[in-house]
C-alpha cells in the first residue's frame, strides 16, 4: 500500500512546482495559514483522481497485485500525507516571509486539517461512485470550491460561536477544537469504510 | 493437465447483456484465443479472470486460488495487456517503471531495460508523445518484466498495423518457448490466432459457442458447397448453418468426414478458417474483421 501512497505523490511529478508557487503567492499576500493549507492539500489530493481518471487507473492498478481495500485505503492516507507536507511546508514559508507564527496558528492548522477530513469523508465516496472520465473533473472542481467555501464557512461560524454563545467559552479553546478534530475523524473512518464497500462492488468498465 | 484458470457456471448480467453459464478450462503452457463479435462477451470474460469485474454467481479460480483469499499472489504472476492505454500521459517511462516496478515481487529491471532496448522505446520521452504501437510496446515491456506465469490480454492487437501486429506475435511466440507460460487473449482479428492459438474459444452474445483445439477445429470444420437438390431435413442436419441461394447452398459442418463419406464427389468441400465459422455460426452475418 505504501507504493500506492507514494504513486499518489509521484504522479504529480512537475506539477509540484507549481503547486509551491501557488503556495508562496498566497503567503505573499497574506492569505491564511488555514486557507493555504486546505486549498493546496485539496488540489493535490482531488487532482490524484483525476490524473488516475485520466490513465484509466482503475484497471492499472487493479490488475497489479493490490484489493480494492488497499487501493482505497492508500487514497485516505494520502490525504493525510499531503496535508502533513503542505502544512510543514506552509507554516515553513510562512516564517521565512514573514520572520515568525502568530499565536493562533495552532487553530489554523487544526481547522485546515478538520476541514480536509470534512471534504475527504463527503467527496471521496462521490469520487469512488460517480468519477468517470468526464465527471471527474466537474468533481474535482466542486471539492476545491467546497474547500474554498469551507474555510469561510468555519472561520465565521467560529467567529460567531465566539461572539454569541458561550459554546467555546464553557468548554474552552483547546476541548472545542479536540472535539471538531475527533468528530472530523469518525466521519473521515466512516467515510473511508463506505469507499470501500462502494469501490469493492464497482464494476471497472 | 493443470488448468490455469477455470471457470465455473459463471453468470453475469448487465443492463441489456448478460454472460450466461459459462464454464472454461485454460490449461498451462497453451495459448487460448477468445473470438467473438464485438459485443459478444469477451472482455466480460476476461475482465473477471482479472476480477476488475465480479460474477453474479459462478465460481472463477486462477492458479487454483480464488480471488476472495488470494487476490495478491494471483495477479502478482499476471501480466496483463489492455487495448487502451492503462499507462499515465505527463509520465516518462522510465517513472511508469518508477511506481509499477515495486508492485512486483519477481520484478526483473535487466529484463525491463532489455526489451525496452528491443521495441526501441524511449526512456525518458513522455507516454503522451508515444505512438498507440509504442504505447502497446511499453504495456508488454512492463507485462514481461515480472517474470509472469500467465498473460491476459484483451484485444491486444486492436488498432495496431500490420507490421506491429507480426512483431507482436512472434514476440508471444517467443514467450511460449518456455513451455510453462500462459497465454490467453481475446480478438476479433482471427489472422492473429491461426499462426498463435493452440485452442479457440469462441463467445457470442454471451455464452460459450464452443472450445475446442485449433488443431480439432481445422481437422474438422469446412465449408460445404453444392446443388440445392443435395439438401433435405435428413442431410441438413450434418451442417451447423446453411446458406441457401438460387443456384445451390453453402454450409458449415463440424464434421468433415462424415460429409464426405455423406456427399462424396457430389460436393465441394474447403477448410473453413476461424472468420467463415463465426459467420456462419451467425447465420452469415458480418461479425469477424478479416485481415
Amino acid at each position: 500500500m505504501l507504493q500506492l501512497i507514494k504513486k499518489d505523490l509521484y504522479i504529480h511529478k512537475l506539477s509540484w512546482l507549481i503547486y509551491f508557487a501557488m503556495l508562496v503567492f498566497f503567503m505573499y499576500f497574506n492569505k491564511d495559514i488555514f486557507f493555504v493549507i486546505a486549498l493546496m492539500s485539496a488540489i493535490v489530493t482531488m487532482y490524484s483522481f483525476y490524473y488516475d481518471e485520466q490513465a484509466n487507473g482503475h484497471k492499472l492498478w487493479n490488475s497489479l497485485p493490490f484489493t480494492r481495500s488497499e487501493i482505497v485505503s492508500a487514497r485516505y492516507f494520502s490525504l493525510l500525507v499531503v496535508t502533513l507536507i503542505m502544512t510543514v511546508v506552509t507554516v515553513t514559508v510562512e516564517f521565512v516571509l514573514h520572520g515568525g507564527w502568530n499565536t493562533v496558528l495552532w487553530q489554523e492548522l487544526v481547522g485546515s486539517f478538520v476541514l480536509l477530513l470534512i471534504s475527504g469523508s463527503i467527496f471521496f465516496p462521490l469520487f469512488y461512485t460517480f468519477a468517470q472520465r468526464n465527471a471527474v473533473f466537474i468533481l474535482v472542481i466542486l471539492s476545491i470550491l467546497f474547500v474554498i467555501a469551507g474555510v469561510h464557512v468555519l472561520y465565521y461560524s467560529y467567529i460567531w460561536l465566539i461572539e454569541n454563545t458561550m459554546i467555546v467559552q464553557s468548554m474552552g479553546e483547546g476541548l472545542f477544537w479536540s472535539t471538531a478534530t475527533a468528530v472530523s475523524l469518525v466521519s473521515y473512518g466512516i467515510s473511508w469504510g463506505l469507499s470501500i464497500k462502494i469501490y469493492k462492488a464497482k464494476e471497472l468498465l | 493437465m493443470e488448468h490455469v484458470i477455470e471457470l465455473k457456471n459463471v453468470n453475469k448480467s448487465f443492463d441489456r447483456f448478460q454472460v450466461s453459464d459459462v464454464s472454461l478450462a485454460f490449461k498451462k503452457g497453451f495459448v487460448t484465443g477468445i473470438i467473438g463479435s464485438n459485443g459478444a462477451g469477451k472482455s466480460t470474460i476476461i475482465k473477471m479472470m482479472l476480477n476488475l469485474q465480479q460474477p453474479d454467481s459462478g465460481d472463477v479460480r486462477v492458479f487454483g486460488m480464488d480471488y476472495s483469499s488470494s487476490e495478491k499472489n494471483i495477479k502478482d504472476r499476471i501480466g496483463f495487456i489492455f487495448s487502451e492505454d492503462v499507462l499515465y500521459d505527463e509520465l516518462t517511462l522510465h517513472d511508469q517503471r518508477k511506481i509499477i516496478a515495486p508492485c512486483y515481487r519477481q520484478w526483473d529491471d535487466a529484463l525491463f531495460h532489455q526489451y525496452c532496448e528491443m521495441f526501441e522505446l524511449p526512456l525518458k520521452q513522455k507516454m503522451k508523445s508515444f505512438s498507440k504501437g509504442m504505447k502497446m510496446k511499453a504495456t508488454l515491456a512492463i507485462a514481461l518484466s515480472h517474470h509472469a506465469d500467465l498473460f491476459i490480454m484483451d484485444e491486444p492487437t486492436a488498432g495496431l498495423d500490420p507490421v506491429f501486429r507480426r512483431e507482436f506475435l512472434e514476440i508471444m511466440q517467443d514467450i511460449m518457448l518456455d513451455g510453462n507460460k500462459t497465454i490467453i487473449l481475446s480478438t476479433h482479428i482471427m489472422s492473429d490466432l491461426s499462426s498463435i492459438a493452440d485452442y479457440i474459444t469462441y463467445v457470442e452474445k454471451g455464452k460459450i459457442v464452443f472450445s475446442k483445439e485449433m488443431h480439432d477445429i481445422e481437422e474438422n470444420y469446412a465449408l460445404v458447397r453444392g446443388g440445392i437438390e443435395l439438401l433435405d431435413s435428413d442431410t441438413e442436419q450434418y451442417f451447423l448453418s446453411v446458406k441457401k441461394t438460387g443456384a445451390g447452398f453453402e454450409a458449415l459442418t463440424s464434421d468433415a468426414v462424415a460429409v464426405e463419406m455423406l456427399f462424396g464427389a457430389n460436393v465441394v468441400i474447403e477448410k473453413a478458417s476461424l472468420e467463415d465459422i463465426m459467420y456462419y455460426s451467425q447465420g452469415g452475418k458480418t461479425v469477424a474483421a478479416v485481415d
